[in-house]
């Protein structure tokens, strides 16, 4: 789902960012990226969503060689994929039910559809009875619900959380883990989480990557061992 | 397939439109209000410039010269040169005024000993004839005067001289800094309305990288802000039209009666109608060019 051979990426300051990273991680596949700040987790992330463009190699998401997509193109591929951000992102002048309905509402899905999938997602993430509030009259964990209501409710083949749970107490956060790992379960959505967060790592064990200067230093479905004290 | 999508969803962009107008209250408003100030500047100094230009016209037209032919030359003499004068460049229309006009004229202004006294020239006129001359452009006056002069039988040639040229050359600059004030007055407001437009757009930069996160097309982004920015022209522009209508026909009506008879206003039907229109043109465009370029800056990849 997820394929990175000798990538690359310098910014145009001058800062290598990336170095000749390898990755692959398979469909329906729950991963934690973890490591350092400034270790190039949140550059990892950005070149799968296109963001930023590799400066070589090859990144391939869902499919589709990512550095080959045209500008103009770049919307309908970013269709493919939900993304999560620390803080939330929701647009705010926008009731939840309308944040979540916007997703669908710019793929051009009929109205009745869109009402019965924002339905249905909101009942996946526990906010049925909050469609019609403002984002500002809800928590940070309801928040963080309703980003991933949306970034799920078009059935994207991958998840990706950037620090979901860093602006959260530890109760909240282990809901929107839970949470995760429901839709990783049931929609069988490639989930891809950066954390901070070593006890979210070490209670729901998963494959976890370990980032360091911009290479992968650690993966543990390939042998390599993690023990949790980065 | 972009096109098609932007075109069925039209009424939905302009549903979320003012449903942005509405909710972002303060940033609308404030936005609203630039436009209105500058168009009611733009409004009020337009048209008294265009006026003040009526003016300088009207007078210009009413410049002519005042060709005197010699006394002992008969009318039917007289009007041979019409065709000559008629034959200078740059003259417009040139009227003959006979011997026996030219008394009535005299008799006319008189008061009424004066009619008395002048009605016994009647047998044995003094007066000559005259041309009463027209020209294309009053600059040109002295020019034509002069040439006028050298004809057969032409007495005296009268145009008002030099403070005439310099009455032409004053109008003239008054009309060229009025022009060039109201292009520049309606260039700054309309960087103003752009600006202002500008910073409402900024401050929602985040909602517009969340539109380009969850996959929404530049065009499906850009449409509904380029609505808000021609409704809030149109909303804008409706207090500076109403100002116009009811100020421009009120001080009309009052001027009728004040100024002199050479300073006319311009009718105010369909006068105020036209500069409402382009009114409600300038402020919509602007919201438009204005909302399109700044949106423009952050959907680049």
């Amino acid at each position: 789902m997820i394929k990175l051979e000798n990538v690359t990426k310098i910014y145009k300051t001058g800062v290598r960012a990336i170095n000749n990273m390898n990755v692959d991680i398979g469909p329906g596949e729950f991963v934690y990226v973890i490591g350092p700040t400034g270790a190039g987790k949140s550059t990892f992330i950005k070149l799968l969503y296109r963001e930023e463009k590799a400066t070589s190699g090859l990144v391939v998401v869902a499919g589709k060689d990512v550095s080959k997509i045209k500008n103009r193109k770049v919307p309908y591929f970013r269709r493919n994929i939900g993304v999560v951000f620390q803080n939330f992102r929701l647009l705010p002048k926008k009731t939840v039910f309308e944040n979540v309905a916007f997703t669908l509402e710019v793929t051009d899905t009929p109205k009745l559809e869109i009402r019965k999938k924002v339905r249905k997602t909101l009942e996946l993430v526990g906010l049925e009875d909050k469609a019609n509030a403002f984002p500002h009259e809800l928590s940070g964990g309801q928040q963080q619900r309703v980003a991933i209501a949306r970034a799920i409710v078009n059935s994207p083949k991958v998840l990706i959380a950037d620090e979901p749970t860093g602006n959260l107490d530890p109760e909240t956060s282990i809901e929107i883990i839970e949470l995760l790992q429901r839709i990783n379960e049931v929609n069988h959505t490639t989930i891809l989480v950066v954390t901070h967060d070593k006890e979210i790592v070490q209670k729901y064990k998963k494959r976890t990557i370990l980032i360091e200067d911009g290479c992968i230093k650690t993966d543990t479905s390939t042998g390599g061992y993690f023990n949790g004290t980065h | 397939m972009e096109l098609i999508s932007c075109i069925k969803n039209f009424p939905k962009h302009c549903k979320t439109a003012i449903q942005n107008i509405w909710r972002n209250g303060v940033m609308s408003i404030s936005s609203i209000f630039a436009v209105t100030i500058t168009l009611v500047l733009i409004a009020v100094i337009g048209v008294v410039a265009i006026n003040i230009q009526d003016m300088t016209y009207d007078i210009e037209e009413s410049l002519t010269i005042y060709v005197k032919m010699d006394r002992e030359v008969k009318d039917s003499k007289a009007q041979e040169i019409q065709s000559d004068i008629e034959a200078i460049d740059g003259v417009k229309k040139v009227t003959f005024s006979s011997k026996d006009d030219e008394l009535n004229k005299l008799i006319e202004s008189q008061n009424d000993d004066g009619k008395k006294l002048f009605e016994t020239y009647r047998k044995n006129n003094p007066l000559g004839a005259a041309y009463d001359v027209e020209v294309k452009d009053t600059k040109q006056l002295d020019s034509i005067a002069q040439k006028i002069q050298e004809l057969d039988n032409v007495n005296e040639v009268n145009y008002g001289g030099e403070s005439t040229s310099s009455l032409v050359s004053s109008l003239e600059s008054v009309r060229n800094g009025g022009a060039i004030f109201v292009v520049a007055l309606t260039i700054v407001a309309l960087f103003m309305i752009a600006n202002t437009i500008k910073i409402t757009i900024t401050s929602r930069q985040t909602e517009i990288s969340i539109m380009r996160m969850v996959g929404a097309s530049n065009w499906y982004i850009r449409l509904p802000y380029m609505l808000e920015g021609i409704f809030i022209g149109i909303i804008g522009a409706i207090i500076p039209v109403a100002v116009l209508y009811f100020g421009y026909t009120t001080v009309f009506n009052s001027a009728k009666d004040l100024l002199p008879a050479i300073m006319t206003l311009r009718e105010p039907f369909p006068f105020v109608w036209q500069c409402g229109g382009i009114l409600v043109g300038l402020g919509s465009g602007v919201g438009l060019i204005g909302s399109f370029v700044s949106v423009r800056k952050f959907l680049k990849f």
